[in-house]
C-alpha cells in the first residue's frame, strides 16, 4: 500500500513562522524545540495542505502571522510515483486560494481524501468535554474524505435546515403558518436525511471494533470501551419525526430532529465515558479513536494517511511510545510528523527507528 | 446632485415591464414588445442578469419571466415577494405552451421550482428544467455561454428532476 508523503513544506506568514523552508523524511520527522518555537504550527500547515484548512482554526485568517497581509503554504505531495505541488495562499479579507498541480478545484471539498491526514492533539479531549457537534463534526469528517456522496447530502441538508428553521421563526414572528411552505423543506431534509444516517450508522459499526483494537493495545484488554450512536432515526423514519415534533419546532422556532442532532456515546464498561474515566483512560480513549481514524481512511482509501502526533508524550507512556515505534518499524504508519519539547527522549525514539527519521530542530538559532 | 439623490432619482425612474418584470426603460420591455419572439414559449429567470446570459446564448426564441428572486427564509424571501401569481396569470391567459425553469442550481433554485411546479399543477403545459450541466450550487448567470446553451437546449420535463 502506498504512502501519502509530503516531501517538502514552505510558509510565509504561516502564524508564528515568518518565512520557514521543511524538507521532510518520508518516514518520521520530530520537531524539537521549545514551546512556542512552532512545532504545532508546522503539523497545522501540513494538515492545512492535506484537508485545506487548519485543525486548530475555524477562521482561516487565524492563520495569518499577526500584523502580516497574507499566508503562504505550500508543499509537494508525493503518492507512490506520482508529485503534487499544493498551495494555499491567503489575503486578508480576501478569498482563500487553494491549487493542486497549479490549478484550483471546482469545489474545495474534491481536494479532501486525495492526501488524507490524522492528527493526535491534545485539543481531542474537546471530543469527549464539548457538545454533540464536535462529535459529528470528527465522524463527519472522517466519512467525507471517502464518501463525496455523503458530504454533498450533508451541504444540502444543512441548507435545507436553515431555510426550514428561518421558516420556522418567521412564522412566529407574524403569528402565521403555511403547512405546503414547510413542506418545500421537510420534503429535501426527508430527502437527505436517511443518506446521511446511513453513512453514520455504517460507519461506526465498522469503526468500533478498530476502536476497542487500539484501546486495547493503550491500556491493556481489561477494559472495554465502547462506541454508540444516538439518533432518532434508529427508530423512526425521518417523516415520522417531523411529523411528530412539528408543535413542539414550532414553539421551539427550530428543528429539534434529524441528523443534525445525532451523536456519538463514548462508553467505558457500557457507562459514560465522560463520568466513569480517569483522566488517564480518557487520553488513552481519545488516541485510540484517531488511531482507529487512521485504519478506516487507510481501508477506505486504499493508502496511508499522514500522522500528525502533536505532544504525544503527554499521553503515551515510555511502554506505549515502544508500541508505536513497533508499528512503525512494521510499516503499519507511513509518514510521520511527532512534536516533543525533549530534545533527548525524541533522539532515542529516533535510534529506535529503523527507518530514515530526521530531526527538526525549531529553536531560536543564537 | 449628490449619491443618495442619485439614487433617489434612479429608483424612480426604474420601472419594471409589465409582462415578464425585468427591469425596462418603458412600460414593456424590448423582448416582450418583439413580435418575432415565440409567444407560447416563456423562461422563468431570477433576475434581469439571468435574462442578459441567456440572450447572450441566443438559445431562447420566447419571452421571459422575471421573478425577482428565489424563496428564501434565511433572506426574508417569501412566494409573495416574487412575481409568481402574475406567472400563473400569465400561463393562463396568454396561450402560453411551455414554461422553461431556468433557475440556479441551488436549494433555493431548487425550491423556487418545486413551488412553481406544484402552482401550475394542472394546467395544460409542457413544464421543463434546463438540464444540470451547471455545477451544483451555481448561479446562472456565473456559467459560461457553452454550457448554459447547452443545458438550456437539453431541457427534460421538470418531473424528472425531482429527487434527482
Ligand atoms: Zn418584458
Amino acid at each position: 500500500m502506498q504512502d501519502v508523503i509530503l516531501q517538502d513544506l514552505r510558509l510565509v506568514h504561516f502564524k508564528n513562522h515568518s518565512q520557514a523552508d521543511f524538507q521532510f523524511s518520508p518516514k518520521l520527522n520530530a520537531l524539537v524545540g521549545s514551546n512556542g518555537a512552532g512545532k504545532t504550527t508546522v503539523l497545522d500547515a501540513v494538515h492545512v495542505l492535506c484537508m485545506t484548512r487548519s485543525y486548530f482554526h475555524s477562521t482561516d485568517s487565524h492563520c495569518i502571522q499577526f500584523e502580516a497581509p497574507f499566508f503562504v503554504a505550500e508543499g509537494r505531495m508525493r503518492v507512490g510515483e506520482t508529485e503534487t505541488p499544493v498551495y494555499c495562499g491567503l489575503k486578508r479579507a480576501e478569498k482563500k486560494v487553494f491549487k493542486a498541480d497549479d490549478a484550483e478545484y471546482p469545489r474545495l471539498a474534491d481536494h479532501l481524501g486525495r492526501f488524507p491526514v490524522v492528527m493526535i492533539s491534545p485539543s481531542d479531549r474537546d471530543l469527549i468535554t464539548e457538545g454533540s457537534e464536535a462529535r459529528r463534526k470528527f465522524m463527519d469528517g472522517v466519512i467525507a474524505q471517502s464518501d463525496k456522496a455523503f458530504l454533498d447530502a450533508l451541504i444540502q441538508y444543512n441548507r435545507a435546515l436553515s431555510q426550514r428553521n428561518a421558516l420556522l421563526k418567521y412564522f412566529a414572528a407574524n403569528r402565521t403558518f403555511d403547512a405546503s411552505m414547510l413542506e418545500l423543506y421537510d420534503s429535501q431534509l426527508c430527502q437527505w436525511a436517511p443518506v446521511i444516517h446511513s453513512a453514520r450508522k455504517a460507519f461506526i459499526e465498522s469503526f468500533e471494533p478498530r476502536l476497542k483494537h487500539y484501546y486495547h493495545w493503550m491500556a491493556g484488554d481489561r477494559e472495554e470501551v465502547g462506541i454508540a450512536f444516538k439518533s432518532g432515526l434508529l427508530e423512526h423514519s425521518m417523516e415520522h419525526l417531523l411529523q411528530d415534533k412539528l408543535a413542539k419546532d414550532r414553539v421551539l422556532q427550530y428543528t429539534s430532529v434529524g441528523p443534525h442532532r445525532e451523536d456519538l456515546i463514548f462508553t467505558l464498561h457500557g457507562e459514560p465515558l465522560q463520568r466513569v474515566g480517569s483522566q488517564g483512560q480518557q487520553k488513552s480513549y481519545v488516541v485510540a479513536l484517531k488511531l482507529a481514524v487512521f485504519d478506516a481512511l487507510k481501508e477506505a482509501l486504499g493508502i496511508k494517511p499522514i500522522l500528525l502526533l502533536d505532544d504525544i508524550f503527554d499521553k503515551l507512556d515510555a511502554q506505549r511510545v515502544e508500541g508505536l515505534i513497533r508499528l512503525v518499524n512494521e510499516h503499519h504508519f507511513g509518514q510521520i510528523f511527532i512534536t516533543d519539547t525533549h530534545p533527548e527522549r525524541t533522539a532515542l525514539m529516533v535510534k529506535e527507528v529503523n527507518e530514515e527519521a530526521k530531526v527538526l530542530d525549531l529553536s531560536p538559532k543564537q | 446632485m449628490d449619491l443618495s439623490e442619485g439614487m433617489e432619482q434612479l429608483a424612480k425612474n426604474t420601472q419594471f415591464c409589465k409582462d415578464c418584470h425585468a427591469i425596462a426603460d418603458a412600460e414593456q420591455c424590448s423582448i416582450c414588445a418583439d413580435e418575432r419572439r415565440d409567444q407560447r414559449s416563456l423562461c422563468v429567470v431570477e433576475d434581469i442578469r439571468d435574462v442578459l446570459a441567456l440572450e447572450n446564448t441566443s438559445t431562447h426564441k420566447g419571452r421571459y419571466h422575471v421573478l425577482g428572486g428565489l424563496i428564501s427564509p434565511m433572506d426574508g424571501m417569501g412566494p409573495s415577494d416574487l412575481t409568481v401569481d402574475e406567472l400563473v396569470e400569465r400561463v393562463e391567459s396568454e396561450g402560453i405552451e411551455e414554461v422553461i425553469l431556468a433557475l440556479s442550481a441551488t436549494m433555493e433554485g431548487d425550491t423556487t421550482a418545486f413551488y412553481i411546479y406544484r402552482k401550475l399543477g394542472d394546467l395544460p403545459i409542457r413544464l421543463t428544467a434546463i438540464a444540470r450541466g451547471l455545477p451544483v450550487g451555481d448561479a446562472l448567470e456565473y456559467a459560461d455561454e457553452v454550457t448554459l446553451s447547452r443545458s438550456f437546449q437539453q431541457r427534460v420535463p421538470f418531473e424528472t428532476t425531482l429527487h434527482r
